[in-house]
């Protein structure tokens, strides 16, 4: 993920305005699915009334039952309720702080790199891997982003209990675990300085534990069992985290002497997380607890260390009493922490969560209420999702606005889902990056100049050699180190994506260097680039007047710059109809973010060469 | 559940997580302790091979190669070639254009009394466009190579004469000579042939370190050795390899030796050898091929402090300088040997160089040192009578950062 959306800024106006313009239209999708449920739901309510009115066609001489409450989830134990809704809301938060401008550029290089810079290769290739996707198509991907949390948010909040809610936990756990692995690095659990006051071990872990927990069959809500499972395990994990606290060495028992001193990890921690743009009120109080950090840096990991320790070992009990005062503890502790140490999460424009604080406290408080209240209402087991099709006519209509509202949920994770899907199979970039950063192609209509050159072969080509095919034509040196490469492997890249199409096209390039223009060099350029099995490329070149003529015609230029620095040339690309006018210029210029513009220029190229293949522009 | 059978529990815990405690921190203090023994008996080892910086003496002019911008940051360090003759008074920018030279420039002797340079591969490009010049830098004409040059100070060997020698990187290292003209080049050997040869089986040749022709005008190869006490340099006589007779020095037997420069001069070929003596220390031995199929004369060796080597290159009289960076923040020393002249030459340790000094070069009647602070050069010339170093020149070089992003 080397230097991931590098080049474009991350409020790129055109990147944004793109991700506003696709979120609209998605809204507009959005719209529609519930007006169609809505529909569908009066229908089906008008029916179950024409099914049931007196001297009606179905129900005379037939014995149908009257539409009543059914008896499907409406035995919802508190714990399983305060769980699924309070999930639910903070997917709900998570899908709208996915709806940030700087999320389509900044995401990759701010989020998940920084998340993996203290891990493994193996997990930084992980996350370089969805890195990259998401660069690659930072609208579609973040929008996706968008519509997953929101429609999964949503379907948490209106399932009904039972095996629709079992089936919204496991869409809750599947995406949350994409979330922890891609988004957090695996929370950061193979990196260095893993502390619980950062994060650790990622907020979507507890997502993936929420949702499972959700998903768990029906029966097991209604035993105290879970919530004393639930609590030993929140137990444990707390006494690990306060030995790992503890450790020495780790720099957390450290504050900061002086201002010139090296700063301990959670001074600097919080030090860090002070300079997000966020309201002042919030950037005071962390302001401040880094400062009293700083000055009593020891002490303050001593009271986490205690703090850690004793509700751990209240957690572990599992007894009534002691998990009370220890849940309340725990949440206490997780929200100073909160404030304090996470800023809350979700500020600085790329904030994607309220980090782990908060689904923690959810997750203990649901422990100790599986514990506590388990049995205080009958668990009845629920119909079959195929069973309650079959008999709709006989659910009540809260069941029914609850099921469609569910439909709608999971049509609006699909609705982001299936894009994100398609792109991961796509092997090209966005073009909009490319526009983005070059600016979109400009529309000519003017003949293209001619000129009298060789290609790597030694063939005399004019511009009239290509008449009848599309020409992309631009201009490269042979012995330049970065651009010219980038550029070469882009006009490879589109070149493969037209396929069959390529016939009908000429890649040209004229060389952009008064110095090394020998054919041996445009040849060692094609070996380099692997362009010498592309049949129709051509890498023009010629003496340095013909050259200097071509650059001049085309309005090129390539100037040699002193120093030990590179030819300085134009970086720009025509594209010339069959008939030879030049019908569009594009940037090729690659920016600093040559990553960012993997294969986004090819994909524009070859966009505007089929545009012309297809459709010749009459004069 | 009771208070007694719920206060037994809690003890339990309590002693379990003292034991966890105790546990962690004695595997945290065994840790530690390995983690520290380990960081100290890390061992100085040698450079692979010559640093690129270096100083060539052609005819009354010396050639300066030093690399300069952010010298952190690959893509926008830029070598510079500088040139000094009796008529340009001082150091003049004679760096090649045409070609981004951040991975590094080598030189040689180039046709008709010239210089050819040749670039380093860097980035995406992956073979080495070579330059040309005839009238001390003034005109560059670029020439093909069809390899990436390997990165050694004499990746580029030639004579005014005619032959030209380089060391590609395929085939693991290879030695080409120019057949026609210095853009058609043909294949003399590689690293793996000589390594199979009679000859380069004794050495155990491990890689290609140097080219330069001999005083016959054969291709002389030196190598790095796996066989300790054995020096690699070989000249390609019709195509099969022959040892140049060299008796090892004493203070080498007993490690790897690497021919570290092999360098044409006005009378011969200069060698430069690096190996380890008995207490692991480098050791650095001259040596001068000046007649055709002869053993050179060696210098007697020279064991400078642990620390690095900064720049190499030849003096005018045909002898051999190095520039070392002890380690720590001590002062660089500058270190010459003079070509023989009857007696076995040594080592004379050279008045201390200023800190920072990043090269060094050996004019007639003149040594200069020089730092680099970003794209300003600053010469030192040494007054030999005081041995002391006085600012002579400073020059600012229009690099332009950012170009090779």
């Amino acid at each position: 993920m080397t230097g991931m959306g590098r080049g474009l800024s991350a409020h790129s106006s055109f990147v944004v305005s793109a991700f506003h313009h696709a979120l609209w239209l998605q809204f507009l999708v959005v719209l529609l699915i519930v007006a169609v449920l809505a529909g569908v739901r009066s229908f089906m309510r008008a029916r179950q009334f024409s099914a049931v009115a007196p001297g009606s066609a179905e129900t005379s001489g037939a014995d149908r039952p009257v539409p009543e409450e059914p008896t499907v989830g409406v035995a919802e134990p508190v714990a399983h309720r305060v769980l699924r809704v309070g999930f639910g809301l903070i997917w709900l938060l998570d899908g709208l702080l996915q709806g940030q401008a700087a999320m389509p550029l900044s995401l990759p290089s701010q989020v998940m790199q920084p998340a993996a810079s203290s891990s493994p290769m193996w997990v930084q290739h992980l996350v370089n891997y969805a890195g990259n996707l998401w660069i690659d198509h930072p609208v579609t991907a973040a929008a996706s982003a968008v519509w997953i949390q929101v429609g999964i948010g949503f379907l948490l909040l209106v399932v009904p209990f039972g095996r629709w809610s079992r089936f919204a936990g496991a869409v809750s756990a599947g995406w949350g675990l994409v979330v922890w692995v891609f988004g957090e690095a695996f929370g950061g659990i193979f990196g260095q300085g893993l502390t619980w006051m950062f994060g650790a071990p990622g907020a979507a872990l507890f997502y993936v534990l929420a949702g499972v927990l959700l998903a768990l069959p029906t029966r097991v809500w209604s035993s105290r069992a879970l919530g004393r499972w639930l609590l030993r395990a929140m137990g444990l994990f707390f006494l690990g985290m306060a030995v790992l606290q503890a450790w020495p060495g780790r720099g957390f028992w450290q504050g900061q002497a002086n201002p010139h001193a090296t700063a301990g990890s959670l001074t600097s921690m919080v030090q860090g997380m002070a300079q997000t743009q966020q309201p002042s009120v919030f950037e005071a109080l962390i302001r401040a607890f880094g400062q009293f950090d700083a000055a009593h840096g020891w002490a303050v990991n001593l009271f986490m260390v205690i703090a850690l320790v004793v509700v751990g070992a209240g957690l572990l009990s599992a007894h009534p009493r002691f998990a009370r005062w220890a849940v309340l503890a725990s949440v206490v502790l997780c929200l100073a922490d909160w404030v304090f140490v996470e800023d809350l999460g979700f500020f600085g424009g790329v904030g994607t969560d309220p980090n782990s604080m908060i689904p923690m406290t959810l997750v203990f408080v649901v422990g100790y209420l599986a514990l506590t209240r388990a049995a205080d209402v009958p668990i009845v087991e629920p119909l079959r999702i195929r069973q309650a099709f079959r008999s709709w006519h006989t659910l009540s209509p809260s069941y029914l606005l609850r099921v469609a509202a569910a439909m709608g949920a999971c049509a609006i994770v699909l609705l982001g889902a299936v894009p994100m899907a398609a792109a991961s199979t796509s092997s090209s970039a966005d073009p909009i990056l490319t526009e983005a950063l070059n600016g979109v192609p400009v529309q000519e209509h003017v003949r293209a100049p001619s000129f009298m050159l060789v290609d790597q072969f030694g063939r005399p080509v004019t511009m009239s050699s290509f008449r009848g095919r599309v020409v992309a034509l631009t201009f490269l040196d042979p012995v330049c180190t970065t651009d010219c490469p980038v550029i070469a492997q882009e006009l490879r890249a589109a070149d493969a994506m037209l396929g069959s199409a390529s016939r009908r096209v000429a890649l040209v390039a004229i060389v952009a260097n008064p110095l090394y223009r020998s054919t041996q060099f445009t040849v060692a350029f094609d070996r380099q680039e692997y362009l010498d099995n592309v049949s129709n490329w051509y890498f023009l070149t010629g003496s340095t007047a013909q050259l200097t003529q071509a650059w001049r015609r085309f309005g090129a230029s390539a100037l040699v710059e002193p120093a030990g620095a590179m030819v300085d040339h134009s970086e720009f690309a025509e594209v010339i109809d069959q008939r030879g006018y030049i019908c569009t210029i594009l940037s090729t210029d690659p920016g600093q973010g040559t990553q960012a513009l993997r294969l986004s220029f090819a994909s524009l190229l070859d966009t505007e060469i089929r545009q012309l293949s297809t459709n010749p522009r009459s004069r | 559940m009771s208070d007694s059978h719920a206060a037994h529990r809690f003890a339990v815990v309590w002693r379990l997580v003292v034991a966890i405690v105790l546990v962690s921190a004695l595997l945290g203090s065994v840790t530690t302790t390995i983690a520290v023994r380990s960081a100290f008996s890390v061992e100085y080892r040698p450079l692979p091979d010559a640093p690129l910086t270096t100083a060539f003496v052609q005819g009354d002019s010396t050639w300066l190669e030093v690399p300069m911008g952010h010298l952190g940051d690959p893509s926008n360090t830029f070598w510079q070639l500088f040139v000094r003759s009796p008529s340009t008074g001082g150091w003049r920018t004679a760096t090649p254009p045409g070609v981004a030279d951040n991975g590094g420039l080598v030189m040689a002797d180039g046709p008709g009394g010239g210089l050819v340079a040749g670039f380093l591969p860097s980035q995406d490009l992956t073979f080495s466009p070579l330059s040309v010049t005839t009238d001390a830098g003034g005109v560059w004409t670029g020439a093909y190579f069809p390899q990436g040059l390997l990165s050694v100070p004499d990746a580029l060997g030639g004579t005014s004469a005619g032959v030209h020698l380089a060391l590609g990187r395929k085939g693991g290292g290879s030695l080409l000579e120019a057949a026609r003209s210095l853009s058609t080049w043909r294949p003399v050997t590689t690293a793996g042939a000589l390594g199979r040869s009679a000859a380069g089986a004794r050495c155990g040749v491990e890689r290609l370190t140097a080219a330069a022709v001999a005083p016959d005008g054969d291709p002389l190869v030196g190598t790095a050795c796996r066989r300790p006490g054995v020096v690699g340099l070989f000249e390609i006589v019709d195509g099969r390899s022959e040892a140049v007779p060299v008796s090892t020095p004493p203070a080498m037997l007993r490690a790897p030796v690497s021919v570290l420069r092999v360098v044409s001069t006005g009378t011969g070929v200069a060698v430069l050898l690096e190996g380890s003596g008995q207490t692991g220390q480098t050791v650095l031995v001259a040596g001068w091929i000046s007649a055709p199929s002869s053993a050179p004369v060696l210098s007697a060796s020279f064991s400078p402090p642990r620390g690095a080597l900064v720049a190499t290159g030849t003096t005018p009289g045909g002898g051999v300088f190095v520039l070392l960076q002890p380690v720590g923040k001590g002062p660089p020393e500058l270190v010459e040997v003079s070509a023989p002249q009857g007696t076995t030459p040594a080592w004379d340790v050279l008045p201390t160089p200023p800190r920072g000094t990043l090269g060094a070069a050996f004019s007639l009647g003149r040594i200069d040192a020089v730092t680099v602070h970003y794209s300003t050069l600053t010469d030192y010339a040494l007054d030999e009578d005081s041995g002391t170093w006085t600012r002579s020149e400073v020059i600012h070089v229009p690099i332009q950062y950012g170009s090779s992003d």
